[in-house]
């Protein structure tokens, strides 16, 4: 819409412009014939040459005001759309600076070459030698005519002179032969004279003179000479001029009286006073030449002006033409390149051109439609990808689950040794976070021990040839050992090339624990029977021995001390057994809603009293809910913990009961810390286990009756170093929903 | 476009030179007389350095003199009675040094001087100029009006072709208005 619109615009300037040359033509038509009227009367120039000369000079002018209304015009357009900061104006202004710089300098150079060239033309015509030849040849002319009217004058006096002495009567025929004589003598067309009363008394004439030639002498000079008055002056005739003096005779007896006239003329020729004349007019063509040389001087400079002007601001306005040529497919270019950086990739340039800027406008226009087309195909490509990744993204968010749930610790790695993936409870057994292993090679997220113990897997699996390991391990954590399964595998792809390895880590710990639990149990049942049945006999033997025989031997002390001593070890024989036989026959947990916290305090209270020196402290989560627990049995647990606690911290120290409720894991955790000396990790390993025990009365059995009842309640007991001393019991049990 | 405009200032003065300003030429000394009507009057400042240097190159110079009579009528426009035009020619005869002035003025006379000055004053004055025929009533207005104007210099055939549209010290007075009443 927007080009469109532009194009209508470009037609109708384009059509203003040509019904402006349009009526311009008329007008430079009606110029030239008014001109070339008015110089036709004015001279006799040839019309044609008029008219062409001036039709030239009306076309410079009618151009120049054109040009000039044109130049003025585009620079206010461009001035503007600089302002406006249009796009494509700063190119425009460049190229046009350029192409009127390249035009002026030379132009300009020309211009002033040329006028410089003109100015010493016209000053070498005006030069100083040739004035004063025409000067000098002007003068020559002059004093011709100056020294022949002298001498006609002279003449005129001296044949006065004799004419006053020897009279000049019409029949003094001496005188006339005097007359005669002069003429010939001095080349005088005619010497007249005339008397006082105005006659013409005697009159000589040259034989090469026709007489009607030279006419008689102006009567008024004659009456000027009879006035006394003598004068010399041209006569202009068509045939040549006369330089005539006219003297007057005086009398013999009176100077001062004029008695006549004496009139001499002298012909000259009109040859020499022709040439005469071409000096003259020579001579006055240069002066007026030389009156009309700064004008002169001034024409050629206007004229060259125009001309200047005329090729500057055509050569600006071809400049701007050219300009606008390269410039509006550029501007069209650079809003087609912004439309498409945009997003709009059906932007067309429209263009006729077939030059270069045609060649770019058609190749931008394809690259327009085949961004297009490729625009279209990545937008398919990137569908079917999203798909695909949505596909694939629930496929690993469902693994993810699946390994996040899966009570297996799983690790694989890369060919060069990177975690790929690690699941919460490998994270767990390897002592890491989850976050920080995946992407980083498994020596740096390994402890020592556990490194040593995978590279010593891998080099078997590497000398056996093995795809697959599997191999028991402990794993010391921080506040537990485990014993951990694991099982490694070498991943292949189709082609059997090597692309990692994954690991299944199995925690045993638990297992192991149960299995040794069933054992002992079974042992212990099997102990309770064995030893119990025997038990009685030998203590009811012993009383029997007693009953016969202590009386009769009444001061044998060795009697009565071993039949004691037997009956007394018996009885603990028999208090062993039995709790060998409850630790083997520990009836299952019966477990109901109950409050730990209630209990812990019931617990706690007991101790309390009975035990001063000892400070006991209960500190209970009130957002600890009702749990599903055996109430003995969990009571069971603490005292045992709280005895063993009291046994670890002598006769003073603290023993403190905590609970809390761990919202993110829904589990109830229960706290056992006493400020004790702590154990040593590699008791720690074996605490739980029955029969074992650092105290010389203890059965052993109390941490394995705890082990085994926090088992029963799904719940899970490690054991940890208080810091800054002591030790510290933690039982987690599961919270669950319960509708009391 | 400060360097557009010098450079179309600087056109202008070319195109229009100081030399073709007027001169400050004017009609003064009007003089008439009755019966028969005859008009004398002179030109001012008529001769300026340039038209001096023009005569004395022995370029032919001509002085034309328009006479306009109308009879002046108040209530409406005034009526015209005639024109009459006179032109006064010199032509300097650089060979015999002397002037030759041509007076056409209805009758043609002719004279040769050798004084610039009174050559001056033979083209710048009218004497008695007869303005004729003009009967003119007694007691009516009338309005004499006198204007002078350099004719048109005669360039030589080459200078006239290069310069046919410049009009070389060219002047003209302003019309110069006598009222008499006869």
């Amino acid at each position: 819409m927007k080009d469109t619109q532009r194009l209508d615009a470009e037609q109708k300037r384009r059509r203003r412009e040509f019904v402006i040359i349009l009526v311009l033509i008329p007008i430079v038509a009606l110029l030239t014939w008014t001109e070339s009227h008015i110089s036709s009367i004015s001279g006799g120039v040839p019309v044609a040459t008029n008219i062409l000369l001036l039709a030239l000079l009306n076309v410079n002018i009618i151009l120049l005001i054109l040009l000039i209304f044109l130049v003025l015009r585009n620079a206010v357009k461009i001035y503007m759309e600089r302002r406006r900061k249009v796009m494509g104006s700063r190119l425009m202004t460049k190229l046009i600076t350029s192409f009127v710089t390249l035009t002026i300098v030379p132009t300009f150079i020309l211009f002033f070459v040329v006028i410089g060239f003109i100015n010493r033309s016209i000053d070498g015509w005006f030069a100083i030698n040739i004035e004063g030849s025409l000067q000098e040849s002007l003068d020559l002319a002059r004093n011709y005519y100056n020294d022949m009217n002298e001498r006609v004058t002279a003449s005129a006096r001296s044949i006065a002179i004799v004419a006053s002495k020897q009279g000049f009567g019409a029949d003094n025929d001496r005188f006339r032969a005097y007359l005669d004589e002069r003429v010939e003598e001095n080349d005088f067309a005619t010497v007249e004279v005339y008397h006082a009363d105005g006659r013409r008394v005697a009159y000589s004439v040259a034989q090469r003179v026709n007489r009607t030639t030279v006419p008689d002498v102006d009567q008024e000079a004659v009456l000027k000479a009879l006035r006394g008055e003598a004068s010399g002056f041209v006569q202009t005739l068509q045939v040549g001029d006369v330089v005539r003096g006219v003297a007057p005779i005086p009398s013999v007896s009176n100077p001062d009286k004029v008695v006549g006239a004496v009139a001499v003329s002298y012909y000259v020729p009109k040859s020499l006073i022709d040439k005469m004349k071409e000096i003259s007019a020579a001579f006055e063509g240069y002066k007026q030449l030389k009156l009309i040389k700064n004008p002169v001087k001034a024409k050629y400079f206007t004229i060259l002006l125009i001309i200047t002007l005329v090729i500057v601001f055509f050569s600006t306005w071809i400049g701007r033409y050219i300009a606008r040529e390269i410039t509006v497919p550029i501007q069209e270019l650079a809003e087609g390149t912004h439309a498409v950086a945009s997003g709009n990739l059906d932007f067309r340039i429209k263009t006729d051109s077939k030059d270069e800027i045609g060649l770019l406008v058609n190749s931008f226009n394809r690259m327009t439609e085949d961004l297009k087309a490729g625009k279209t195909k990545l937008e398919d490509a990137n569908l079917e990808l999203r798909r695909t990744n949505t596909e694939l993204d629930q496929r690993r968010r469902y693994i993810e689950i699946v390994l996040g749930n899966v009570p297996a610790g799983v690790v694989s790695i890369d060919k060069l040794g990177r975690i790929v993936s690690i699941n919460r409870v490998a994270a767990e057994i390897l002592g890491t976070d989850e976050g920080y292993a995946l992407g980083k090679v498994y020596k740096e997220v390994l402890r020592p021990e556990d490194q040593e113990a995978f590279r010593e897997m891998i080099r078997e699996m590497n000398e056996m040839g093995a795809e697959s390991l599997e191999r028991q391990i402990k794993v010391a954590l921080e506040d537990k050992a485990m014993t951990v399964l694991v099982n490694l595998n070498a991943l292949k792809d189709e082609s059997g090339s090597y692309l990692g390895m994954v690991a299944v880590l199995d925690d045993l710990t638990h297992l192991l624990k149960t299995q040794r639990m069933f054992a002992w149990k079974e042992v212990a049942r099997r102990i309770a029977h064995e030893i119990k049945n025997p038990l009685t006999p030998i203590k009811l033997s012993a009383q029997r021995l007693r009953k016969k025989y202590l009386d009769r031997f009444p001061g044998d002390e060795v009697f009565d001390e071993c039949t004691t001593t037997i009956i007394r070890q018996v009885d603990e024989l028999k208090t062993l057994v039995n709790e060998f036989s409850s630790f083997a026959r520990m009836p299952a947990s019966n477990p109901s809603p109950n409050d730990l916290n209630e209990i812990v305090q019931e617990t706690v209270s007991l101790y309390k009293a009975g035990q001063r020196r000892i400070r006991f402290d209960s500190v209970l989560d009130k957002r600890l809910p009702v749990l599903d627990i055996d109430r003995d049995q969990i009571k069971r647990v603490l005292i045992n913990l709280i005895d063993n606690a009291i046994a670890a911290v002598g006769e003073d120290g603290e023993v403190r009961v905590e609970t809390l409720l761990v919202e993110e894991l829904q589990l109830a955790r229960l706290e056992v810390v006493d400020s004790g000396a702590g154990i040593p990790a590699d008791v720690k390993e074996r605490l739980f286990e029955p029969y074992f025990s650092t105290k010389r009365s203890g059965t052993g059995l109390g941490l394995a009756i705890v082990s085994n009842i926090i088992a029963d309640h799904n719940g899970y007991i490690r054991v940890k170093d208080n810091m800054p001393h002591g030790t510290r019991f933690v039982i987690e049990l599961p919270v669950k929903a319960i509708t009391i | 476009m400060k360097r557009l405009l010098s450079l179309l200032f600087f056109l202008a003065i070319i195109i229009f030179p100081a030399s073709t300003i007027a001169a400050e030429a004017a009609i003064a000394g009007v003089n008439v007389d009755l019966d028969p009507l005859r008009v004398s009057f002179e030109v001012r400042d008529a001769f300026t350095v340039d038209i001096e240097e023009a005569v004395k190159s022995g370029l032919p110079t001509s002085f034309n003199f328009i006479v306009r009579l109308s009879r002046v009528n108040p209530v409406w426009i005034d009526e015209d009675i005639g024109k009459w035009e006179f032109r006064h020619t010199v032509k300097y005869d650089t060979l015999k040094e002397e002037y030759e002035v041509r007076l056409d003025e209805g009758l043609i006379r002719e004279a040769r001087t050798k004084d610039f000055e009174e050559m001056k004053s033979f083209m710048s004055r009218g004497e008695a100029i007869a303005i004729t025929p003009a009967h003119l009533v007694p007691g009516e207005v009338y309005e004499l009006s006198i204007k002078a104007e350099l004719d048109k210099t005669e360039l030589p055939p080459l200078l006239d072709y290069m310069f046919f549209f410049v009009k070389l010290w060219d002047f003209e007075t302003d019309w110069h208005v006598y009222r008499f009443s006869p």
